[in-house]
């Protein structure tokens, strides 16, 4: 009996599993057949992939999105290791150090992180251009690093904070200066938090479609998603290349979190259990 | 390293390895392009439209590659012009922040942003372009067009493109477009018997009503038209205006051939016309009877999901411009001919005929693909000298066969499927603008797609923005009076730094320069005097209809 109610129980909960699986997948499915396909074949039968396949849509596809791809993984991949960098040591002094009006800076940080973005794009505009920064993936890696800050600094601070104090006595004894204390106590001790929050800022940068939109204005430097939307702009549709280039352009993100799900999902539950 | 070490490496550095490898492909690809377009010895010439339609960017290509040869040949130097393609959803808020932020392309498609029409923006942000202009193209050389001043080398000697406020010209076309209905010729045979298009408005009607039952009874999902929203608004035109020559002709009273908003607004307070004279009433039933052939659910659908229909022939029909010649036949390849006919007006129409004088003439028409140079530019020159290359007239004729678009230079010759789009000069000339306040004009936009949702009679509509009409006309043409009055001061402004720049200008300019306070000059005096009769007119209208309307 009781082995039975396992059994409804498990194909319950593996129903609901593919259930969600089925919904998490088919839209990638979906994208990835269709890149296989002319128009015709398209409209013939949308759903199931069938012959003569189109690889060539694959070429036009990564003609059309490699410029993209390689400005979002430059952008993203310099802004997220410059973000994380200053983060570090910013959440290190908060940590670690008192000073004159600590308290109040600290909660001013905390303010900009309910600040929403597109309430600073105008500010941000006049500002970039007076910085002769506007139309540059420099400037554009510049504002990610920024962008990224607040949250990180938060997050970092209560990690760093749950660093045993001892630790950095006993360091401190044996010589080493803030620096050292950061990159040989820290950073050893909050890998899997850092490579969460490395995802998270990755993800942000990757995806964030208002700043390079306002900010970029040549084609050779956009960035994947004002790209794409570019791309979807087309009056008739050639559906296989387009889908063949949404299909590259998701590919780096998969790969990241192939070689990273590991640490991220030990960074999400990092300090959920407290002893 | 044995093997089984090689894997515990690969096992342990993968990630790292496939890391690096990503970041040095992104990081020769951003060299690569930084060397191609911003190289220290290379000068960029950037160039942004919202075309992207089948073949134009392989067509503006071709001439930016052979232009940057020739540009090396002549001067030594490397160049790169390179096209910004952007849709059209995102385009205005592309122009407007280039535009503000000081890094706008070269050469900029006017249109869709403010600061493509409105006068206080082009001239800001705009090069005027009558200088250059009145000499000869040099690109002309040892054609019959040698020697003639490059704008007398277009099909309307650049009359469309003169901006009559800023008394300039800030934009060089390149096409020109009509609009028309295409057809699936295999299908209309199979249906309707025979491949001859519909000779007259019943027949196309009597069409629709054959290809609705076709589809009934043998249960293929066919419709008669692919609709849009986009593409009612092609008929619109042609099934809005010719139902309107005659109101036009008694509301205009400075014999312009079109009705304003201050002439339609007198002529309503007169009683001239209102939204349900029997004319207007007739326009909007005579579109209903054509919306009803579209597809179901045709307000939700986009231009491109109307043109998708048709390609895979599920519509007979599809009206569109020329624009879309190109992208329809690449499309449908060898899947069935298509055939373009012109718009079946219903002038001898029992029941349409009494209100259409005659279909709606294509004299007036104005080039299109209006290229601008932005004050911004750093090569206004070289931009000045692309776009001569661009229009002589083997350079304009083979970019608008490359795209099946109509020429604008003279003598061109057209591509053979474009000869059913040649603008057609026969027929009435007008134009009936209403929009007197932004509540009418907001009114008007949102009803028109209630009415043909079936959800408002066209009496309903009439009398909804009649209603309207009334309440803000009156506030609605003061507003009007005040932005004339604005623009006039602005005008004072320009002529201001006009008869400065006169009494500094180099001898060669003088010339040029006295043209221009003159041109402003008598411009002032025409918008003075018609803002002064606008004011005056109103006054007496609402003597006659016994005092101001509310």
């Amino acid at each position: 009996m009781a082995a039975r109610t396992k059994k409804t129980h498990d194909f319950a909960k593996h129903s609901l599993i593919w259930f969600v699986l089925f919904f998490a997948f088919f839209p990638l499915y979906i994208m990835f057949e269709i890149s296989l396909k002319d128009n015709a074949q398209f409209v013939r039968n949308p759903w199931f992939p069938f012959p003569p396949y189109h690889w060539e849509n694959w070429r036009f596809g990564w003609q059309l999105v490699n410029s993209y791809i390689a400005n979002s993984i430059l952008v993203s991949t310099v802004a997220v290791a410059a973000t994380l960098v200053t983060a570090l040591l910013s959440a290190f002094v908060f940590a670690r150090y008192d000073f004159p009006g600590k308290t109040a800076l600290w909660y001013l940080l905390l303010g900009l992180l309910f600040m929403p973005g597109i309430m600073n794009l105008v500010p941000l505009f006049i500002l970039m251009k007076d910085l002769n920064l506007l139309n540059s993936l420099v400037g554009l890696t510049i504002l990610y690093t920024v962008g990224g800050q607040v949250f990180c600094v938060f997050v970092l601070r209560n990690f760093i904070e749950d660093i045993p104090s001892e630790l950095f006595e006993a360091a401190q004894v044996d010589g080493a200066g803030p620096i050292q204390q950061v990159f040989r106590i820290v950073v050893p001790m909050s890998g899997s938090i850092l490579a969460t929050l490395a995802i998270l800022r990755f993800l942000g940068s990757w995806n964030n479609f208002i700043q390079p939109l306002v900010f970029i204005s040549d084609d050779f430097k956009q960035l994947i998603p004002v790209g794409l939307m570019r791309l979807d702009g087309e009056y008739v549709k050639q559906w296989g290349q387009m889908m063949a280039g949404f299909t590259i352009a998701a590919i780096p993100l998969v790969l990241i979190f192939l070689f990273t799900m590991r640490l991220f999902v030990r960074g999400l539950t990092a300090g959920a259990v407290k002893g | 390293m044995s093997a089984k070490a090689l894997f515990q490496f690969l096992r342990r550095y993968l990630g790292l390895i496939v890391l690096a490898g990503v970041m040095l492909f992104a990081a020769v690809r951003v060299a690569h392009n930084q060397w191609t377009y911003e190289a220290p010895d290379v000068l960029t010439i950037r160039l942004c439209h919202w075309q992207l339609e089948s073949g134009v960017r392989e067509a503006f290509a071709r001439l930016m590659r052979e232009y940057e040869r020739l540009y090396f040949k002549k001067h030594g130097k490397r160049l790169r012009v390179i096209q910004v393609p952007v849709s059209e959803r995102g385009y205005a808020q592309y122009v407007n922040t280039g535009l503000v932020g000081n890094i706008a392309p070269d050469i900029i498609e006017k249109g869709h942003s403010k600061a493509a029409y409105n006068p206080a923006y082009v001239a800001r942000f705009f090069l005027p372009l009558a200088r250059y202009l009145d000499e000869p193209n040099p690109y002309n050389k040892g054609t019959p067009l040698e020697g003639v001043p490059w704008k007398n080398t277009f099909f309307d000697g650049m009359q469309g493109a003169y901006d009559r406020q800023l008394l300039d010209y800030y934009y060089i076309p390149f096409s020109m477009f009509t609009i028309r209905i295409f057809y699936n010729v295999d299908l209309y045979k199979k249906i309707i018997g025979h491949r001859a298009p519909p000779a007259d408005f019943r027949a196309f009607l009597g069409a629709c009503e054959q290809i609705r039952r076709y589809a009934e009874r043998t249960g293929t999902p066919i419709v008669p038209i692919a609709g849009s929203k986009y593409g009612a608004n092609v008929f619109r035109p042609r099934y809005e205006t010719p139902f309107l020559f005659d109101i036009i002709r008694k509301c205009d009273e400075n014999l312009d051939g079109t009705t304003d908003a201050y002439e339609a607004y007198r002529g309503y307070r007169r009683g001239v016309w209102n939204f349900n004279s029997p004319a207007y009433l007739a326009s909007r039933r005579c579109r209903l009877e054509i919306a009803r052939n579209f597809q179901a659910g045709w307000l939700a659908a986009l231009r491109d999901d109307a043109a998708f229909m048709f390609i895979q022939q599920r519509a007979v029909m599809i009206a569109t411009g020329s624009w879309d010649a190109r992208s329809l036949v690449d499309q449908v390849g060898k899947s069935f001919e298509i055939g373009i006919f012109d718009f079946p007006i219903p002038v001898r129409d029992p029941e349409y005929g009494q209100y259409v004088k005659g279909p709606l003439s294509e004299a007036g028409i104005r080039g299109g693909i209006p290229m601008a140079i932005t004050k911004q530019s750093r090569h206004a020159d070289i931009c000045i000298d692309f776009l001569r290359f661009c229009t002589t007239r083997r350079n304009n004729e083979t970019w608008n066969r490359a795209v099946t678009w109509l020429p604008v230079i003279r003598g061109t010759r057209l591509s053979p499927i474009l000869e059913a789009f040649k603008p057609k000069i026969r027929g009435y000339y007008g134009w009936f603008d209403y929009r007197i306040s932004t509540a009418v004009k907001l009114k008007a936009e949102g009803y028109r797609w209630s009415l043909f949702a079936g959800k408002i009679t066209p009496e309903e509509y009439g009398r909804v923005i009649g209603e309207s009409y009334e309440r803000t006309g009156a506030e609605g043409y003061r507003e009007l009076l005040h932005k004339d009055a604005l623009n006039i001061r602005n005008l004072e402004r320009i002529l201001d730094g006009l008869t400065v720049r006169l009494a500094v200008a180099p001898p060669k300019d003088v010339e040029l320069s006295r043209a221009k306070v003159t041109q402003l000059l008598e411009s002032m005096q025409y918008f003075t005097f018609m803002n002064a009769v606008n004011r005056k007119e109103l006054a007496q209208v609402e003597a006659v209809a016994g005092g101001p309307a509310e």
